[in-house]
């Protein structure tokens, strides 16, 4: 059973999902208020607000407005491999598809704790140049690599 | 309705030489490898290998292309047993009950009853189409725009609400889904929350935004794991409880029954096709079973139910490309590409002039089910390996190849750009109980769901009574109203009935 704690990050998201919601009615309005343009968008937009109005207010009521059943697996664990993962992805055209990739499993490898170093180097380099070379071989488009040939 | 001087001739046309059939194997091996590895989809896989077919007559390769087809439709089941992670979106539900059964310990019994509903489901697609190819594209033509959107009101409705104890929660998943999947340039040419980014006016590109929600935030959840099976005598692949997950499969001949027919028939639906049929096949057995808490905690009838739909929506798919020269989805769309290489026009007139042709095409896809059985049984164990390999190997390499598969899609950053977004939000999804799947085939549908209703009011004028006048639209209304309240009201007669008899 979940533990039962303070979290704001429910209510946040509630309010995220609220906000954006709320901006993409507005932003659909300003381009153009004609019956075509919010056929669907309007309609949507106001049965979202409301189900998330009644998802508060059912909460205010039941003194739960904070609380709710968090994830086992606490946020800051997985933190480090999220903030990895977006450092690739966003490496990707500066240290190119190959030495990003290389670079990304080898300090995947050592944020979970492999320590034989043989396998972090053999592993990172054999897998990430392979499957570099590989899409850059089958895709129509041009990758940026740094050691491979494009 | 069969006419038995084209079924002749299109035995003569499959049998006169083995040429056809060389290009069978290799198609069905290709599809289980583009359709079991995340990132790569089925109709990529057909697109990049198009080229080849200019070579072949057109019976080799419609084979060649519908032997893809039909590996991967199976293929994608694969690593949504052994890592959650549907290989396209056709594989969505069997991920529901595939992967918990890979945690405890029963992913060959899982991959087993993946491939007899796969192979049960295409075949039931190609009879089907056999004997109703001419009613069916018939059929299809009555579905008008009115329908089109209540038939995705009504499966985003179901699939939101498929986490009973959070029905709020899935709601607003599913419709700020449909909300997001309308971003972009609408119908009539007007661009709406693209905060001026031109690579958002085409709309966000789903199937990375998928990846990144279904695929990443999941992985994300699992670095912590050892394994994606923690007993080590579980991660064993033994062939012989295949073989017992494909027996274990035909004990739900009922389940496997309504998944092909549910499949056929929305597979035929252009647009919306295997990724809606799975989610509907899935539901409905839920929904019908007597225990329906069970589904979601490894239920070999989840996976029946998905695998059938999914397989048999292939047929259905075809009906529509070979009746109306429309495609279902990226795969057909290919075909349809296939058809112009060999200057050929789907269509009423291409059946009845050339029948023998479609039923060559039916014909040569009943040999290829059974050939899928023999390249499944050879591939799975192979395949199934995947659940030796320790996390920390297994996760960095899924999440490049999802980067790069997403790159392929979109031919630069704003594919594992996308990815990165996504699976931020899916992993906040995940963590605070919202659906992800129900945010996913919202975003899928978005953009057609606001096609239909666009296309309805300009018919009807904006007339409202014009949906009286559409029985089929008022019927799927009312199914979509029994399926939001039967359950409960099932459940307050069940209370009644048990108070009365006490």
């Amino acid at each position: 059973m979940p533990a039962q704690k303070r979290d704001y990050g429910d209510f946040l998201v509630l309010i995220g999902l609220a906000s954006f919601t709320l901006w993409y009615l507005l932003d659909a309005i300003s381009v153009s208020a004609q019956p075509q343009n919010l056929l669907l968008i309007l309609p949507l937009s106001v049965i979202v607000l409301f189900i998330i109005a009644i998802e508060l207010v059912l909460r205010l009521k039941q003194g739960t407005l904070f609380s709710i059943s968090a994830d086992e697996e606490p946020l800051h664990h997985t933190l480090p491999v999220v903030v990895l993962f977006g450092a690739y992805v966003l490496s990707l055209d500066t240290l190119g598809f190959d030495v990003a990739t290389v670079m990304f499993i080898a300090l995947f490898l050592i944020l979970k704790g492999e320590r034989n170093w043989l396998a972090v180097v053999g592993f990172s380099a054999a897998f990430g140049l392979a499957v570099a070379f590989f899409f850059s071989q089958m895709l129509p488009y041009p990758m940026t690599l740094l050691l491979l040939p494009s | 309705m069969i006419d038995f001087g084209a079924v002749q001739q299109g035995l003569d046309l499959l049998f006169s030489n083995f040429g056809p059939w060389l290009v069978v194997i290799p198609g069905i091996v290709l599809g289980l490898i583009f359709g079991a590895t995340p990132g790569l989809q089925i109709s990529m896989a057909m697109a990049i290998f198009l080229p080849m077919t200019m070579y072949m007559d057109f019976i080799q390769a419609m084979l060649f292309l519908t032997a893809i087809f039909t590996g991967g439709s199976f293929g994608a089941g694969i690593p949504a047993i052994l890592m959650n992670i549907p290989g396209t979106s056709s594989a969505i539900a069997t991920a529901f009950d595939g992967y918990p059964m890979a945690r405890k310990g029963q992913h060959n019994q899982a991959l087993g009853v993946a491939l007899a509903a796969s192979v049960v489901g295409a075949l039931m697609g190609y009879l089907v189409l056999f004997f109703m190819i001419q009613p069916l594209s018939y059929l299809v033509l009555r579905l008008g725009p009115s329908e089109m959107f209540v038939v995705i009101l009504w499966g985003m409705t179901l699939i939101a609400s498929l986490k009973g104890e959070q029905v709020l929660k899935g709601l607003v998943a599913g419709f700020v889904g449909l909300l997001a999947g309308t971003i972009g340039f609408s119908e009539i040419g007007l661009a709406r929350g693209t905060m001026g980014q031109t690579y958002l006016l085409d709309g966000i590109p789903v199937i990375p935004a998928m990846m990144g929600m279904f695929a990443a935030s999941e992985l994300f959840k699992l670095a912590n794991k050892g394994f994606i099976v923690e007993s080590a005598d579980a991660r064993k692949v033994k062939i012989g409880e295949i073989f017992e997950g494909c027996k274990m499969a035909m004990r739900y001949p009922v389940v496997m029954l309504r998944g092909g027919l549910i499949g056929v028939l929305v597979g035929a639906v252009p647009g919306v096709g295997s990724s809606v049929s799975n989610l509907l096949s899935y539901i409905e057995t839920k929904r019908r079973d007597r225990n329906p808490d069970s589904f979601g905690k490894g239920n070999p009838k989840g996976v029946v139910a998905s695998e059938a739909a999914n397989s048999s929506s292939e047929g259905g798919s075809m009906a529509t490309l070979l009746a109306l020269g429309i495609p279902g989805g990226g795969a057909t769309a290919v075909m349809l590409a296939a058809f112009a290489m060999h200057n050929i026009t789907g269509g009423p007139q291409f059946i009845r002039q050339q029948t023998d042709v479609v039923y060559a095409i039916i014909f040569a896809n009943f040999a290829q089910v059974f050939l899928l059985v023999i390249v499944g049984l050879l591939f799975i164990p192979l395949l199934a390996n995947i659940v030796k390999v320790p996390m920390r190997y297994l996760i960095p390499s899924v999440l490049v190849l999802a980067v790069m598969g997403s790159f392929g899609l979109t031919g630069n950053m704003t594919g594992p750009a996308t990815v990165l977004v996504f699976a931020v939000i899916g992993w906040i999804f995940r963590h605070y109980g919202y659906s992800v799947p129900a945010a996913v085939i919202g975003m899928l549908l978005g953009s057609l769901a606001e096609k239909s209703l666009l296309h309805s009011y300009q018919i009807s004028g904006g007339e409202i009574s014009y949906v009286l006048e559409r029985p089929v639209t008022l019927g799927i209304l009312a199914l979509l109203l029994f399926s939001l309240f039967s359950q409960p009201l099932m459940a307050r007669f069940s209370t009644w009935r048990v108070a009365k008899q006490a």
